[in-house]
């Protein structure tokens, strides 16, 4: 092989080993972050569900035990389903990138209703409505805030869509460059191929050991303990998708590399025959 | 022969990987390096490092009112104990709801028990709870039992103000005071979100280790 095929070759190995790796990326953000059935699975696998309606629960609790009423105003507020309804409402919002208002009028009716009831039956009154208006409103914003945490969230939702056509066009173009590269190489007879396919998997271990070796992700804790909880195990998800690709890269390295080997060897005996 | 060939088509792909490999980790490593590090260090303040099974005590120093070893945010680290209304209750570093449903709050952002400032303490006005404070009169005895020492208080005074009255919960380090606080009125015939405050202050009179 010449000098000048052989620098190609070389640049050739080094861009589809890049090129692996970072559609491999870009690949697993597609399929376990941007993928709204399998994150509500995760919510599901990991009860988050029952433990936002735990949470709500024990929240409302805390909040009116100084405030006189018992828990009785608390009954029949809001179910199980209901959390669950709310909660896929809201992953759905994340993704469609339109924000929409929480609606809490339900749970407002609800309590409205159960309040008046304590009181007629107590035979307490209200001598401060605004008190109680706005005791009712922070109630609301207790089971909101479980569901939804911050309003804050919003301006990340706008965001999705974008991100997540930027992604696409990344994965597209990844493949043509990919796809270019593998042609390149089988046609023009270039060797080494094998080695493109060990670099990126040794590429994708040296990210997966030292990226989450830097990072504490088993500790992170944002917004809730349960919204953490399914923070790390997503986090673990990839994580463990990339080591599984490293090893199909290897896999396919080590394919590539005995078939060039046999093709080697088939050439010589054709050489030794003539 | 054949091996041979094999062998080496093997080592050179290998050898290849290793090669390219290490110039990527190199440009990553002298490019990348101080922005993974920054990125990285970003993340991790909002990790809350596993708790060690070997908690580590406060220690207090008399001389300097300073403690060694906060306790965590959470944890509990006392007892408040006032004997005229017959009250021992956990005292705890923090106060918000979920702390104060086991007992007493300690307001971060007050001064610890001993440091010489204002220790604003919180608890529910629930039975069991705070629900006594307006029995307590002047010079009657409030203990922190703390786990770097024990500081008992006198109670001075009382009264009862707007949850917003900020200027009635003075953060100071020129005297040792206690201000203790409930929602008000503590009876259940009011309902509803309680806006007043029902506060006890009281005065360090030493610190019984001594």
């Amino acid at each position: 092989m010449s000098k000048i095929k052989t620098v190609i070759n070389g640049i050739l190995i080094f861009t589809l080993s890049l090129f692996l790796v970072i559609l491999l990326l870009l690949g697993i953000v597609k399929t376990s972050v941007y993928n709204q059935e399998s994150l509500k699975e995760t919510l599901k696998e990991n009860n988050y569900y029952q433990k936002v309606y735990t949470q709500i629960k024990e929240n409302m609790e805390d909040y009116i035990r100084s405030s006189g009423f018992s828990k009785e105003i608390l009954e029949n507020l809001y179910t199980e389903q209901d959390v669950k309804n709310d909660i896929d409402s809201f992953v759905s919002m994340i993704y469609s990138g339109k924000v929409e208002e929480f609606d809490s009028t339900k749970i407002k009716n609800k309590l409205d209703e159960n309040i008046n009831n304590y009181l007629k039956e107590n035979n307490l009154k209200i001598t401060d409505e605004d008190s109680l208006t706005s005791f009712v409103s922070e109630l609301t914003e207790i089971y909101k805030n479980e569901i939804r945490f911050h309003d804050m969230i919003n301006s990340f939702v706008r965001v999705v869509p974008k991100l997540e056509k930027v992604l696409n066009i990344g994965i597209v173009v990844m493949l043509i460059l990919v796809a270019i590269n593998i042609l390149i190489l089988y046609f023009l007879k270039f060797r080494y191929q094998g080695s493109a396919f060990i670099t990126a998997s040794l590429l994708t271990f040296f990210i997966r050991f030292v990226v989450y070796d830097k990072i504490d992700f088993k500790n992170l804790i944002i917004f809730s303990d349960h919204f953490s909880e399914i923070l790390q195990k997503i986090l673990i998800h990839i994580a463990d998708l990339i080591i599984i690709w490293g090893i199909i890269f290897l896999g396919i390295g080590i394919i590539l590399t005995i078939i060039e080997a046999l093709i080697r060897v088939k050439k010589k005996k054709k050489l030794k025959h003539n | 022969m054949n091996k041979k060939i094999i062998i080496k088509t093997f080592a050179t792909n290998v050898a290849i990987s290793f090669f390219f490999a290490a110039i990527f980790i190199l440009l990553i490593y002298i490019f990348g390096n101080t922005k993974i590090n920054y990125y990285a260090s970003i993340i991790n303040t909002v990790a809350v490092s596993a708790i060690n099974e070997k908690e580590i005590e406060p220690v207090y120093k008399v001389e300097t009112k300073r403690i060694i070893n906060y306790p965590d945010y959470g944890k509990k680290y006392g007892n408040v104990v006032i004997s005229k209304i017959n009250l021992k209750l956990p005292l705890y570093h923090g106060d918000s709801l979920s702390i104060l449903r086991y007992g007493v709050g300690h307001y971060a952002g007050s001064y610890f028990p001993g440091e010489g400032g204002t220790v604003i303490l919180a608890a529910h006005n629930d039975v069991g709870y705070f629900h006594r404070l307006p029995e307590l009169e002047k010079g009657d005895i409030v203990k922190l039992e703390t786990n770097y020492g024990t500081f008992e208080y006198k109670v001075d005074s009382h009264k009862i103000v707007k949850e917003t009255d900020l200027a009635s919960f003075p953060i100071q380090k020129e005297k040792e005071m206690l201000i203790m606080y409930t929602c008000y009125p503590i009876n259940r015939s009011v309902v509803g979100r309680k806006t007043e405050r029902y506060v006890v202050y009281a005065y360090l009179v030493g610190d019984s280790d001594e």
